[in-house]
């Protein structure tokens, strides 16, 4: 008997069942599935048979199985909330417009900023295994700290094959160059790879046609992408017998077709266009295979039964422990390539976010504006119950129960929430393309999927039911006699709360404010900041084919003669960005255990004087020495590391040249103000790639007409390409200027919802306050006082929530500012100014209102009833 | 034709399934007599709306049989075949047997 009371269906969905089950149907349903339970638990066991049960309960829970007045609710009663509903906006239109167009705001900028966020995420995510897919990257200790190297040593690439269980297929690729084609005449440059094979593996790159294999044997093949395939053999690619056959570079390079590839997504930080096997970039570089050069990049796949720790854990070592010429202490490790894009900050050897941190802060921005609306929505409502009390207190009197009053109120709120969606999606569909422009983004009508519209729809009415429900509860809730006398004042608990809420709507809205600020003048900072060289009126152009030796003689003499052109000068890296470094260099006096990397560029004689760097001690190079050549000229921070009081003059050797220190710079800054100022070392180098070009003052068109005149004739293969080098440098901080400005609408939009709340409440209280404003002016009020009476209480409000907002917006501000070597600094006067314009708007929607308010003759408003 | 409405293949299934077991159709027995002929598995849920659906369509009739206590004394909803159900199944029955005498042998 026992053993049969316990074998028993769950109660909770029997429960459920018989809730929702149609009487009719119930006998058959209920049943027919005790039935299928007792002879599945004597077949299954009990477990899967009660798993069964439930599942049943819930696939049963549709509409043909319900209670007709679940889901059939009476029409006439919805009509009526529908035309309750409409009356109440007709009549109150202030109130509904407010309620609307906060609401609407709020909904458009989250949506804009879902659609941001969501097209960030996307980076990276388009490999098939991309769990597996990793990029090494070296930790690099040194005395101050370490650095992280995106670089690692060809050798590397072997040692990870063969020795480490962790790993299952290693590639390397150079940072990317750019092959010309020849087509008859017609020459098609395109961006792509010296890389390993196996990087077609390691991404799951499949071919369109051909194979990969011949790039293993063939160190002439090249594989191209669909794209590319399309520009160079017409559109009819695919029918054609393409695979096989020699491409020619312009340099009259003979390469076979080995396969064509899928195209890469756009959503990708690692682009190519083509893949020319890396045995051919040793073949013409052979120094790259030394352990010693830390050039180009891996990629791994790791075996499947390892995660990123326990690989990395495997690996770490890999070239401390294989590499033999000299003991060389890098710590690799394995960074996830989906994290490339959002996580790629790293200090002092962790990981410290990236743009992820913009991300997570434009996400929280989302959520406080819509909080902020919704605000303004439960404030409005709940401040309106006093006047809807009489309603309330009719509908209770003719035999409204709870329920229905609460439904009434929820399908207010709902309505008004749903057109606020309707507006915000139309301004959401006009607003696109302009942001898409100001993102540089092309997110199109491709992300109105079904999943988002119901998501956003579900979020919408989550959004109603949450704001609605507050007001509908309290109204509901109301005592009936006392709704009908209008006593309603002696509420304090809901008044506490509306003020409560009040005054966080005004701290969000002054963190927003001190924030937009601070990142507007941080960027202006940097703008404006003299960064020891003089980016304005520089041309960046590129040696292409041309010798320096030969070639560029002629060329620079005859642009210097040309027209808007200044002087010229040549470099092997760029001024902005010097990425070469070394620990080699050794002087007299050099601690041996001393150790740091210096970054090392190479210019010629001009290049001082063309970026109008100055020059603090010793000389400059000279054309006319060629002893010069093995001669170097440091920064000032490299003269400090080094330790040296008086450089020039001193021995300086590194890469197997023995020279002398012949002058000191000015510090300027060759990379982003995140960070510190390195000590670099300058050479002269006769293989420079780039031509920097100062154009005389306001003949920047000139130039760069001089310049691409003298391509065509000296570079007639390739594509014309300059940069401006303010602009570079401008682009630098395009996420932070994004940010910047981002952060500024989502500020104004933040004070224009808080001020129509805020409107809202002010011009309600004083409706409210109509007859005591008049008694007291009878007695003999003056508008001052009157006015002093409307404002005080808001007023109190603002400046508390300025002074709860002061010191979060110092913290996150500060710590964002942490993330610039160079920073301004938080004044109070920020702080200041920003109360300042949070009170002044409040004085102004108050005085609006109050001046109304108390200018009114006294006799209108006794007089009502 | 037009006015006959549609039959599923599961749906006609189950009709024949009504049909060989007079008295005693209902959602369990139909569902274990569909599990045992066609070796597939259906659940309940599922059963209910093709009987409910050829009823609406007027192929079964239904009425409310006796409670056991292993259904915890829930009365059954009984199906039968109606006179018009029996003739739509024996059309496409004849249908298909006219169609299986023309086709040629085919030899696997």
């Amino acid at each position: 008997m026992q053993q049969q009371t316990n074998i028993s269906p769950p109660d909770w969905a029997n429960r459920f069942l018989e809730w929702y089950c149609h009487p009719n149907l119930i006998d058959e349903i209920q049943g027919d599935l005790t039935e299928q339970f007792h002879k599945n638990s004597k077949n299954k066991g009990q477990l899967k048979a009660r798993f069964r049960f439930i599942i049943d309960v819930i696939r049963f829970f549709r509409p043909s199985s319900l209670k007709q007045t679940q889901y059939f609710m009476n029409l006439d009663i919805i009509a009526n909330y529908l035309k309750v509903a409409f009356r109440v906006f007709k009549k109150e239109k202030g109130y509904t417009f407010t309620n609307i167009t906060g609401l609407a705001l709020g909904i458009t900028c989250s949506l804009f900023i879902y659609l941001w966020v969501q097209d960030e995420l996307k980076y990276n995510q388009w490999s098939d295994d991309n769990e597996l897919i990793h990029y090494v990257r070296a930790n690099m200790p040194q005395d101050d700290g370490t650095v992280t190297w995106e670089s690692t040593p060809y050798p590397l690439k072997a040692v990870l094959e063969e020795k480490y269980p962790s790993i299952d297929l290693v590639a390397a690729t150079n940072w990317g160059s750019d092959i010309i084609l020849k087509k008859g005449e017609e020459k098609i440059q395109s961006r792509g790879l010296f890389a390993s094979p196996s990087i077609f593996e390691i991404f799951s790159i499949k071919p369109v046609k051909g194979a990969y294999e011949e790039m293993e044997k063939n160190e002439t093949s090249i594989a191209i992408s669909e794209k590319m395939a399309t520009r160079y053999f017409g559109e009819d690619w695919r029918s054609q017998d393409v695979i096989g056959t020699m491409v020619t570079t312009h340099k009259g390079n003979q390469l076979t077709l080995a396969a064509i590839f899928e195209d890469i997504p756009r959503h990708s930080t690692m682009k190519f266009d083509y893949i020319i096997p890396f045995k051919a970039r040793l073949a013409n570089s052979p120094w790259i295979a030394h352990w010693g050069n830390y050039s180009n990049r891996t990629f791994v796949k790791i075996n499947p039964s390892y995660n990123t720790e326990t690989a990395t854990a495997n690996m770490q070592k890999a070239v401390q422990e294989h590499r033999p010429d000299v003991e060389d202490n890098a710590i690799l490790f394995l960074q996830p390539f989906a994290d490339r894009y959002l996580k790629n900050n790293y200090v002092n050897g962790s990981l410290a976010g990236g743009r992820i941190d913009y991300v997570r802060l434009l996400s929280v921005a989302a959520i406080l504006i819509l909080l902020l609306a919704s605000i303004n929505f439960i404030n409005l409502s709940t401040a309106r119950a006093a006047k809807r009390s009489k309603e309330a207190g009719v509908r209770k009197v003719m035999g409204a129960v709870r329920q229905s009053l609460r439904t009434q109120f929820i399908v207010e709120s709902l309505l008004i929430t749903g057109f606020a969606f309707i507006i915000s999606s139309l301004l959401v569909y006009f607003l696109l393309p302009y942001f898409n422009f100001l993102t540089g983004k092309s997110v199109g009508v491709e992300v109105l999927t079904l999943e988002f519209v119901m998501l956003a729809l579900g979020f919408v009415l989550t959004l109603g039911l949450l704001s609605g429900l507050y007001p509908a509860l309290y109204m509901a809730r109301m005592d009936p006699i006392r709704a009908l006398k209008g006593i309603l004042k002696g509420d304090r608990s809901n008044q506490l709360l509306r003020k409560g809420l009040v005054v966080f709507q005004f701290a969000i809205t002054t963190i927003m404010i001190v924030g937009s600020i601070t990142v507007y003048r941080q960027i202006q900072y940097i703008f404006e900041k003299n960064t020891g060289m003089d980016r304005e009126n520089v041309i960046k152009a590129y040696m292409g084919d041309m010798e320096y030796s030969k070639d560029f003689q002629v060329y620079r003499n005859r642009l210097s003669n040309m027209p808007g052109i200044q002087s010229i000068a040549t470099t092997d890296q760029d001024p902005l960005s010097v990425g070469n470094s070394t620990s080699d260099p050794s002087w007299p006096g050099k601690n041996p255990e001393f150790e740091k990397h210096f970054y090392v560029t190479g210019i010629d004689p001009n290049y001082i004087p063309t970026l109008d760097i100055k020059l603090k001690d010793g000389r400059n190079f000279d054309w006319d020495l060629a002893t010069d050549t093995a001669n170097y000229i440091i920064n000032e921070t490299c003269a400090k590391i080094m330790g040296l009081e008086n450089p020039v003059g001193t021995d300086l050797s590194f890469w197997e040249n023995d020279g002398k220190i012949i002058g000191v710079i000015e510090d300027f800054h060759f990379h982003s103000l995140h960070t510190p100022i390195e000590p670099l070392i300058l050479r002269y180098d006769k293989e420079p790639w780039m031509i920097l070009v100062k154009t005389k003052m306001g003949e920047t068109k000139e130039a760069i007409a001089s310049l691409e005149e003298l391509h065509k004739e000296f570079n007639p293969a390739r594509n014309f390409n300059f940069d401006l080098l303010d602009e570079q440098y401008n682009n630098r901080y395009k996420s932070e200027i994004l940010v910047s400005k981002l952060t500024l609408y989502f500020t104004a939009m933040a004070i224009i919802i808080s001020c129509l709340g805020l409107l809202g409440l002010v011009s309600f209280a004083t409706q409210l306050k109509t007859k005591e404003i008049g008694i007291r002016k009878v007695l003999g009020a003056s508008v001052s006082n009157i006015l002093g009476i409307i404002s005080k209480e808001y007023l109190i409000m603002v400046i508390i929530s300025i002074v709860v907002a002061c010191p979060i917006s110092y913290v996150v501000l500060q710590d964002w500012l942490n993330g610039f070597a160079y920073q301004i600094d938080l004044s109070i006067w920020l702080f200041v100014s920003a109360g300042i314009v949070s009170v002044l708007l409040t004085l102004i929607i108050i005085g609006e209102q109050g001046i109304r308010a108390a200018l009114r003759n006294p006799v209108e408003s006794l007089r009502d009833e | 034709m037009s006015e006959t409405p549609n039959l599923g293949s599961l749906e006609e299934t189950i009709l024949l399934i009504v049909l060989a077991m007079p008295d005693e159709a209902y959602g369990v027995s139909v569902a274990e007599e569909y599990q045992s002929r066609s070796g597939k598995t259906i659940s309940i849920p599922a059963i209910h709306t093709v009987l409910t659906r050829l009823e609406k369509k007027g192929f079964l009739t239904s009425k409310m049989g006796g409670a056991t206590a292993d259904r915890g004394g829930r009365k059954k909803r009984l199906y039968e075949i109606t006179p018009f159900g029996y003739k739509v199944l024996s059309e496409l029955r004849e249908t298909r047997e006219t169609l299986w005498n023309i086709a040629p042998k085919f030899n696997i």
